[in-house]
């Protein structure tokens, strides 16, 4: 692949359509492209429009929230569904819409944040690793292989062994957990990147490796990258609010949708709303950044649809 | 044969060897004296007791003597003590498995006749409603949280129907509500590859040969269609026996279940170390022993696959 260098001849049918789609004077029209082909999948614009909601109710959580979420009321406990409590109230008297609402916020959050540190995990090992390789990317590849070792949540909880129960503790612990799948593919992405001409074009000219890195190849990665990430948002929605079921995630009072339901199940008999609304909102939520996810994959990713 | 399973069986050794030695660190890493922790805070010993005691569990040792010492306990099946049952960590172990074991098997035997036949069902309709029914449900199964499922299946089955025990292990029949949610959890994944695969191989050459010389389509599945589909879903089916393990974490929480998840679960809130790092070796080493056995399988179903 080296003596591609010089050969100008072929340069031309041998630009991967990729960075085509990332050239200046395409760019709009790419988004336009993309947004149009996105919106044509109908499940996919519903999830994401259920996003977009679960958004808006995170960040205007304060205005929307009939009830403060956290106060008690001890003359309002366990009334059930009615005209001014519509998801009905806790043990304590407490608004289950309003803390399903503030919920939200609790759960992007975790989601959000989650994601952000596999994601960290995942481009550093595998840009390093993938891009040059030799030993650097054999350490990086058996420590991943030993940490899949740990399946499931399994490596989450060993993580909140460590640190101890929290949210906080719950965010880092899933999101490390995730780092060795991101490795894994972005190391995957980058030997694929690193055989392209102008990789090989840019190294010949002399541009330094954090250059090669940052202008040639991540670009290459960043559709497995988003996907993924919008996946990790989802799976992180999800673990962090079982690991908060089980009672080593948020602490009460936190209006934790896991936490809700955890609160509600010994009250199943007398008052199943207490947990119904907060589960509710756990699915809806995952299944809402799953389509999405999947959704973008059709997009930007169509090779890896199938697994 | 012979030969894959002794090479391989060595290439797992190293793996092995690294997952004592990340559970092994992960005490060390632990902020905290083991022994005040041990003792508790309120603890009236004496300087010269807390010595003596870190002299005996071998604290005063460098930590390559202490993993040494971790690693040849660990080779005569001795896990350390648990700090609050005050019981041997092997023996706790032991005790829970069955129940976690049960579940265990259970739920991926559901997971798996589940997704297989909604797969299954999706790609030999393609495109029609009934495919699109399985696909949605599918899309459910992994992105509705199990605890809460679990949680709704009991208020459904047990309080309003009154058909089935409410908690606790009660045999088969308390088995049933946690197995299927279980189940269901990890069949999505298992019903959406094998939906993937189907029609991956519906597509192919032979399968149009064989339909063309008349094969029933009764036949022409079972011999054609799936023993190739199936190929990778077994590999996934290795997978979900770790996750369906980890999962039992949850599910016999929910269930009050007293298996190894929910003992782990108690350890980690306890700050029992010993029974913390005793279960998740066990379950780390269990499931590279299954996906080590899956590998073999697949030699076995597939000549295409060699190993060296």
């Amino acid at each position: 692949m080296r003596e591609g260098v010089n050969d100008t001849s072929f340069a031309e049918d041998r630009v991967s359509p990729k960075y085509l789609a990332w050239s200046e004077d395409s760019w709009y029209a790419a988004w336009v492209t993309g947004l149009r082909k996105f919106t044509r999948n109908r499940a996919a614009a519903a999830g994401a429009v259920v996003v977009l909601a679960l958004v808006v109710l995170a960040v205007f959580a304060p205005f929307i929230a009939p009830y403060d979420p956290i106060k008690i009321s001890p003359a309002q406990t366990l009334q059930p569904p009615n005209g001014s409590h519509w998801f009905g109230t806790d043990d304590l008297g407490r608004d289950v819409l309003s803390r399903v609402i503030w919920g939200a916020r609790v759960s992007l959050r975790v989601g959000l944040g989650t994601a952000l540190i596999s994601t960290t995990i995942g481009l550093l090992f595998g840009l390093i690793g993938g891009y040059f390789g030799g030993g650097v990317g054999f350490v990086i590849l058996r420590l991943m292989d030993l940490l899949l070792a740990f399946p499931g949540i399994l490596l989450a909880l060993v993580i909140i062994a460590m640190l101890g129960p929290g949210l906080t503790n719950v965010m880092i612990a899933v999101g490390v957990s995730a780092g060795p799948t991101f490795t894994r593919v972005i190391y995957g992405a980058v030997l694929e990147a690193k055989t392209y001409d102008y990789v090989d074009a840019a190294r010949g000219m002399g541009a330094s490796s954090t250059r090669v890195l940052l202008r040639h190849v991540l670009p290459n990665v960043m559709a497995p990258t988003i996907v993924m990430f919008t996946m990790q948002v989802g799976a992180a929605i999800f673990a962090a609010s079982s690991l908060s079921f089980i009672g080593l995630g948020a602490q009460p009072p936190t209006p934790e949708w896991g936490a809700m339901v955890s609160r509600g199940r010994y009250m199943l008999r007398d008052a199943m709303w207490m947990s119904t609304f907060p589960g509710l909102a756990i699915a809806v939520s995952v299944i809402a950044v799953n389509v999405v996810g999947d959704g973008l994959r059709d997009l930007l990713d169509p090779r890896t649809r199938f697994e | 044969m012979v030969q894959f399973m002794l090479n391989r069986g060595f290439a797992i050794i190293p793996l092995l060897l690294g997952v004592t030695i990340i559970v092994f660190l992960m005490m060390q890493l632990v902020p905290g004296d083991p022994v005040s922790m041990m003792l508790g805070e309120t603890s009236a010993a004496s300087v010269s007791d807390i010595e003596r005691l870190r002299e005996e569990l071998g604290l005063n040792d460098s930590v390559p003597v202490q993993y040494w010492n971790y690693l040849s306990g660990l080779i005569r099946g001795d896990l350390g003590t648990s700090m609050r049952i005050r019981r041997p960590v092997t023996e706790l172990i032991l005790d829970r498995l069955p129940s976690t074991m049960a579940l265990t098997a259970a739920g991926l035997a559901i997971a798996v006749i589940l997704g297989l036949g909604l797969g299954l069902v999706a790609a030999l309709n393609h495109n029609t409603l009934l495919d699109n029914l399985a696909v949605v449900a599918a899309l459910l199964g992994v992105s509705i949280p199990s605890f809460w499922l679990g949680l709704m299946l009991m208020q459904l089955f047990s309080v309003t129907l009154n058909w089935l025990p409410v908690l606790g292990s009660g045999g088969i029949r308390g088995l049933i509500l946690p197995a299927i949610t279980l189940g269901i959890w990890a069949a999505g994944d298992i019903a959406r590859l094998t939906r993937s695969g189907v029609l991956e191989v519906v597509r192919q050459d032979f399968v149009r040969t064989a339909q063309s010389k008349g094969l029933p389509r009764a036949r022409l599945v079972r011999r054609h269609v799936l023993r190739n589909a199936l190929i990778p879903v077994i590999t996934v089916i290795g997978v979900r026996f770790g996750q369906v393990l980890a999962g039992t974490v949850i599910i016999e929480t929910v269930f009050a279940r007293p298996g190894l998840g929910l003992t782990l679960v108690n350890a980690i809130v306890a700050k029992d170390f010993p029974l913390v790092q005793g279960i998740v070796l066990f379950v780390a080493s269990a499931y590279v022993i299954a996906n080590f056995a899956v590998e073999a399988a697949y030699t076995q179903l597939d000549p295409r696959i060699e190993y060296a």
